[in-house]
């Protein structure tokens, strides 16, 4: 196959030191591994509840925040404080058109800050450079897991990867009915991709801020990526 | 000749002995990392049923190695990417070179990567005139010093805030403050500029998954991301045993890596890259090449040994090694330090400059019972051992001891006066160990106490009970 150097004997030593002939995928035997049970919930309601109350405090454990959102004047009132909190001029977001449905857009334009969006065209790399601007990065989650405080972010076209990464504030969005528990289900949300045999070029999980002890074991954040992470979890009545 | 000379293995271990400050500090980063793993491991429950899983899935994976890099391969190459199998460091290397070379790079950031500095890249790189850039923090201070990393997961642990401080001043050209977050700052813009202009990206690889093609990396930092995200080119540099076969295996290993390596539930980053940026794409390099490299590793294949690639680098075994905790991870002098160093660098890499290295255990199993893919780590130190000593030269101390020996056992007057001799070697001291042996007796007492022989011999006291009896 075009791209691959040095292949056959490279496998094909390796079967030698391993004693046998060439195999490949499909001759393998199966193979079953156990994971622990999951945890069953009595309905939609206390499963949700029980997932954000974990996900909030591991998430706060690994030094990020939640914010719970109930009604639009919340949302308000949190963007607000994140705008006077990081002296917010410019925000970077993906290109989604929920960010206007719930009116996210307006606000901003409301308290004078630029909205650039992640769409069009950065072969001159103006795009990147007002992510590196912006003082913060919006995105909407495509999972969160409860159990390790994680987001998953599935980047591509309008999802760029820039944009939770340049700015120093990350504020990712998800709606409570996307929390789950596990890697288990992280895992089932790849799987999605393998019966089209097409993968995102990238993808992050995410839980928490850039993180470095480097130095004397003395933790510091935002050594390279956002110091804050936030995350606003819509639960809208 | 020979017995005032000391190996460079000794004199190295002589250095970290005496290194007082890098002691305490590697003491407390094990009596740190000890309460965190503990707790995140009680959380997690069922430790055991992990670890057995995780090494039934290596041990799985690198028994049918060759079919899982060909799914890898044609998966990668299916996303865009380009692979290239490396025989040795050389290849890996002559590959890099060729491709910095061909799309005229000037300036390369990399992400941490121990196998980079296997192959030492860096070096062939700079010989190239490109300019270089560690964007980990303890690498990038690592690099600066001229120094070595001393901790897989910790590279300048051993360097105080007050040297990373005097480092950075010289770069700064400016007295900067022996303050942390300053300091992470500094580092922070130095290599932001470094970040946008660099052509090529270059990282390891903590997994690659053969069903879907995909380099995943696990980070706190957010340094790894950008290397793969904002140079044109990024180049995975990464041993062929880094594969899982699927995502749900993965899983083991994102549960376990993080726990072990920092006794934290999980990182902040875990980036998984498929192939280059895609044509809808707004960022992201516009190439990927992945260079896959053995370089010695297939000489633990198919033996006794095998399941030390099993190894997942979550540097776990150096955390709770006594012996390392001593003398800090710069004595083993190769990449990989700690129990699973002292295994793999003698069988990658050869005995001779590595052969000591398994002497230097107490063989007290605390890196078995602390591995999370269960390497039998130090069974596998007795085994180098006696592997050592049979097939290589044994130290010649070791010779003479089991001559003297063989002479001694030959003769009952012989053996008499042989004990004599001992006891008069060691009689000088009064406690019950002896701190400071002469003749051979000194090769041993320089790293540990050896305890004084009986005031009475086997042979006196059997003596006397038959005068006593008669």
């Amino acid at each position: 196959m075009e791209g691959i150097d040095n292949k056959t004997k490279f496998l094909n030593d390796i079967a030698k030191s391993l004693g046998r002939d060439r195999k490949t995928v499909n001759d393998l035997p199966n193979r079953s591994y156990s994971l622990p049970p999951k945890k069953q919930y009595e309905n939609d309601h206390e499963k949700y509840q029980q997932l954000f109350k974990t996900f909030k405090k591991t998430l706060i454990d690994l030094d990020g925040q939640v914010i719970e959102i109930q009604k639009e004047a919340d949302l308000q009132f949190q963007l607000s404080k994140q705008i006077n909190d990081h002296n917010v001029k410019q925000v970077v977001m993906w290109d989604d058109p929920r960010f206007h449905q719930v009116g996210l857009v307006n606000i901003f334009n409301q308290q004078d800050v630029s909205v650039v969006t992640w769409t069009g065209n950065n072969s001159d790399h103006k795009l990147t450079m007002l992510a590196e601007q912006s003082q913060i990065g919006i995105t909407w989650a495509d999972g969160a897991f409860a159990e390790t405080g994680t987001l998953l972010l599935q980047n591509g076209g309008g999802k760029g990867r820039l944009v939770s990464l340049l700015p120093k504030v990350h504020l990712v969005f998800i709606e409570i009915n996307q929390l789950e528990s596990s890697w288990t289900d992280a895992m089932q949300h790849m799987k999605t991709f393998r019966n089209r045999k097409q993968w995102p070029s990238c993808t992050n999980f995410i839980s928490g801020p850039s993180t470095s002890a480097d130095i004397q074991l003395e933790t510091m954040k935002g050594v390279h990526g956002p110091s804050e992470f936030v995350v606003m979890v819509l639960n809208l009545k | 000749m020979m017995s005032n000379m000391k190996s460079e293995f000794q004199n190295r271990i002589e250095k970290g002995l005496n290194n007082q400050y890098s002691r305490q500090v590697m003491s407390g980063v094990q009596d740190h990392l000890k309460v965190l793993r503990h707790s995140s491991f009680n959380e997690l429950g069922h430790l055991e049923d992990w670890r057995k899983r995780a090494r039934d899935i290596r041990n799985h994976t690198i028994n049918y190695l060759d079919a899982y890099l060909e799914q890898f391969a044609d998966n990668v190459v299916a996303s865009g990417g380009k692979i290239y199998f490396a025989n040795d460091k050389n290849e890996a290397n002559h590959y890099i070179e060729e491709l910095a070379k061909s799309r005229n790079v000037k300036t390369a950031v990399k992400s941490k990567s121990m196998v980079t500095e296997e192959i030492e890249l860096n070096k062939k790189l700079e010989k190239l005139n490109i300019d270089v850039y560690e964007t980990d923090l303890g690498e990038f201070i690592i690099q600066l010093a001229e120094d070595r990393p001393s901790h897989i997961i910790g590279p300048a642990l051993h360097k105080s805030k007050e040297q990373v401080a005097d480092i950075f001043s010289k770069l700064a050209d400016r007295q900067l403050e022996a303050d942390t977050k300053k300091l992470a700052y500094f580092a922070r813009e130095y290599l932001r500029d470094k970040f946008f202009q660099a052509d090529m990206g270059i990282t390891g690889c903590n997994f690659g998954v053969a069903e879907s093609g995909s380099i995943v990396l696990v980070s706190n930092e957010g340094n790894a991301r950008l290397v793969t995200s904002l140079p044109k080119i990024h180049v995975v540099v990464m041993g062929m045993e880094r594969l899982v076969p699927t995502w749900e295996e993965l899983e083991v290993f994102l549960t376990l890596l993080p726990r072990s390596a920092t006794g934290t539930k999980t990182v902040s980053y875990i980036t998984a890259i498929n192939g280059p940026k895609q044509l809808e794409d707004l960022d992201g390099p516009e190439e990927l090449h992945v260079v896959v490299i053995d370089n010695g590793r297939s000489n633990l294949l198919g033996n006794k040994y095998q399941e030390a690639l099993n190894c997942i680098r979550c540097g776990n075994c150096s955390n709770v090694c006594p012996v390392y905790r001593h003398m800090g991870g710069h004595a083993y002098g190769g990449v990989y330090n700690g129990p699973i160093g002292a295994v793999i660098s003698p069988l990658m890499d050869g005995f001779e400059q590595w052969g000591e290295l398994p002497f230097a255990s107490s063989i007290c199993g605390a890196c078995t019972d602390a591995c999370p893919v269960k390497i039998p780590l130090h069974e596998y130190l007795v085994e180098l051992r006696s592997d050592y000593v049979e097939k290589h030269n044994s130290p010649w101390t070791e010779k003479m001891a089991s001559r003297l020996f063989g002479l001694a056992t030959s003769s009952p007057s012989v053996y008499r006066l042989g004990q004599k001799i001992v006891k008069g070697i060691a009689s000088s001291q009064n406690d019950d160990f002896v701190s400071k042996g002469m003749g051979p007796l000194k090769l041993w007492t320089d790293y540990k106490d050896l305890p004084s022989s009986n005031k009475v011999s086997f042979r006196d006291w059997w003596q006397s009970e038959k005068e006593g009896d008669d």
